[in-house]
């Protein structure tokens, strides 16, 4: 954890010693902007969105007892992204967290209502939200193209997943409210233990398994909500991290849950560091590394379970 | 004895769909009540009624005398133990950790295991004969150890009253006796009430103090294993031909089926 932090600080399209770090009054005046007012708030940013991501898809795959949960699987960053990008259009940049966390919250809605009302199965609802998903996609789309041209490419690049245009604004209230959620989240590991292994028994062993699945799924889209008014729509890191924390960790939420915040954290600092390196001093958006190494991560892991 | 619960005139469905019509029967403390009757004749939907897992359209269950669906859910889950049918596992918890979670009526929130939680697990794991599994992944495990698992599960919830919707149905004869014989031996030692579902009639004639024969969603008979399980009344509701004779061996009823002459 600590070392993808340095790695995240350090290197860039200009390279820091690590050595440099600790030396901080010694520093160049440039030197010290780049740590203070780049690098830091980045790998912070990465750090959260990727902590609240996979904290979430914790949550909902013990919610729905499905392995192919997560926020971007349900619809609910798609959502949240349709939200920020009408916030953008108002041009009311105060607002645009808040259009992200009411995105988020009725494409939750959707799911849930649709879910209780049609008596949905879990695997229909995770259909339901690939259907959100693209959807809100195409309007996400369709206000891009009617967009300024310059700010075409930023935005696309927000869209597939991008730490690099976060409006430093909202940095401290999402990096708060995902903090804040996540730790509230942790109280309810032990009753999402008991949803996960059947409603029918949750009943019986003192779990009110609707209002605690409202509550977690309502959770679950504020933290996604800020995730993605930080980094856009950044997909597997919250489908994969939750599955390997699992291998190393056991089932029972109350250690899954931080353990995936903490290592969706480093994975996402990670991945950004590499998409700012790797074709520097171009930077590519995170979200393609998190694709590319998520997609090949589960291709792995079906071909193993097969076997 | 004492009235341990009362089922009061439940008219339930699913939707819109009628499943059982106008149920009332009582269960005594300290009874084994067995609930048999053909497939689709409403067993598990009572049950799930029974376990607040599904509201009827008018009607009351009582527990001692409370409406079950006015019990504070913790008060409820200390009450009565539920197993369901059908069962899947979708995350690999270990036997240990599935069984401890039983103990969620006493534990708080974190669930933070006390020293009578773990007595409790313990001895749950030994009556059914898993303690040595109790490291291992619930989802690997084969068929009839899953069922013991998930019995344990119900035995360390230490509740008055167990409602089991087809405990054994995945077992071997040897563990389906075994089995039957712990609940009885709990029912003796403890006290505990069971109400159970069972397909086996003949299984259900020699445990039960106490038949109750669904039928197209309606009691059709209530009464000992010797009223119920007569020839005529097993006939009609099964449709099928039987032969009912005593056990010689513990004087019980035994229902033998007979198959069609080719």
């Amino acid at each position: 954890m600590i070392l993808s932090i340095i790695a995240g600080i350090c290197l860039g399209s200009e390279f820091l010693s690590p050595l440099k770090i600790f030396k901080i009054k010694y520093l160049e005046d440039f030197e010290r902007k780049i740590i203070f007012d780049l690098r830091l708030p980045r790998v912070m940013a990465g750090f959260f969105t990727g902590g609240g991501l996979a904290i979430t898809g914790a949550v909902l795959q013990g919610l729905l007892k499905n392995p192919l949960a997560e926020s971007y699987t349900l619809g609910i960053s798609g959502g949240a992204s349709l939200g920020i990008c009408i916030g953008v259009i108002i041009g009311k940049y105060l607002c645009i967290p808040l259009f992200g966390f009411i995105g988020g919250i009725i494409s939750t809605l959707i799911i849930v209502i649709a879910g209780s009302k049609k008596n949905l199965s879990n695997p229909s609802l995770i259909l339901l939200g690939v259907i959100l998903n693209f959807i809100f996609s195409s309007f996400v789309l369709f206000i891009l193209a009617i967009s300024e041209r310059e700010r075409f490419q930023q935005s696309f690049f927000w869209l597939i997943g991008d730490l690099s245009y976060f409006p430093y604004f909202l940095f401290k209230p999402a990096i708060l409210i995902i903090l804040f959620f996540s730790i509230f989240i942790l109280t309810f590991s032990r009753q999402l233990d008991i949803i996960s292994i059947g409603e029918e028994k949750a009943k019986t062993l003192g779990v009110e398994s609707e209002k605690v699945k409202k509550i977690l799924f309502i959770f679950s889209s504020i933290i996604t909500g800020s995730c993605v008014s930080l980094g856009g729509m950044i997909g597997f890191v919250g489908l994969i991290v939750p599955h390997i924390s699992r291998i190393f960790f056991g089932s029972a939420h109350l250690k899954i849950l931080p353990v995936s915040f903490i290592l969706g954290g480093c994975l996402l600092t990670l991945a950004d560091t590499i998409a700012r390196t790797v074709i520097s001093p171009i930077e590519i958006p995170v979200g393609v590394i998190t694709s590319l190494f998520g997609g090949l991560f589960f291709l792995f892991l079906l071909l193993r379970k097969k076997t | 004895m004492e009235e341990i619960l009362k089922v009061d005139g439940i008219n339930c469905g699913y939707g819109k769909k009628p499943v059982l019509k106008n149920i009332s029967f009582s269960v005594k403390e300290g009874e084994i009540v067995g609930i048999i009757g053909p497939n689709g004749s409403g067993k598990t939907t009572l049950a799930k009624v029974i376990s607040r897992n599904l509201k009827p359209y008018s009607g009351y269950v009582y527990y001692k005398g409370k409406d079950i669906f006015k019990l504070h859910p913790i008060l409820f889950s200390r009450q009565i133990a539920y197993l369901p049918s059908d069962f899947e596992i979708y995350f690999p918890y270990s036997v240990e950790e599935f069984v401890s979670m039983g103990r969620f009526p006493y534990t708080g929130r974190f669930g933070t295991l006390k020293k009578d939680d773990r007595e409790a697990i313990n001895e749950s794991l030994h009556l059914l004969d898993i303690f040595n599994l109790k490291d291992r992944n619930v989802q690997e495990l084969s068929e009839g150890e899953k069922q013991r698992v998930f019995l344990a599960q119900v035995i360390a919830q230490q509740t008055p009253l167990l409602l089991l919707d087809e405990p054994v149905s995945h077992l071997d004869i040897g563990y389906k006796f075994s089995i039957m014989d712990l609940l009885k031996r709990l029912n003796k030692e403890r006290g505990i009430t069971v109400l159970i579902i069972l397909h086996d009639l003949n299984l259900a004639s020699e445990y039960c103090d106490r038949l109750i024969l669904l039928h197209k969603g309606c009691i059709y008979k209530d009464g000992s294993p010797d009223e119920v399980l007569e020839y005529k009344i097993i006939e009609e509701v099964y449709e099928t031909k039987v032969l009912v004779y005593k056990n010689p061996f513990t004087n019980r009823p035994y229902v033998f089926g007979i198959p069609e002459k080719i």
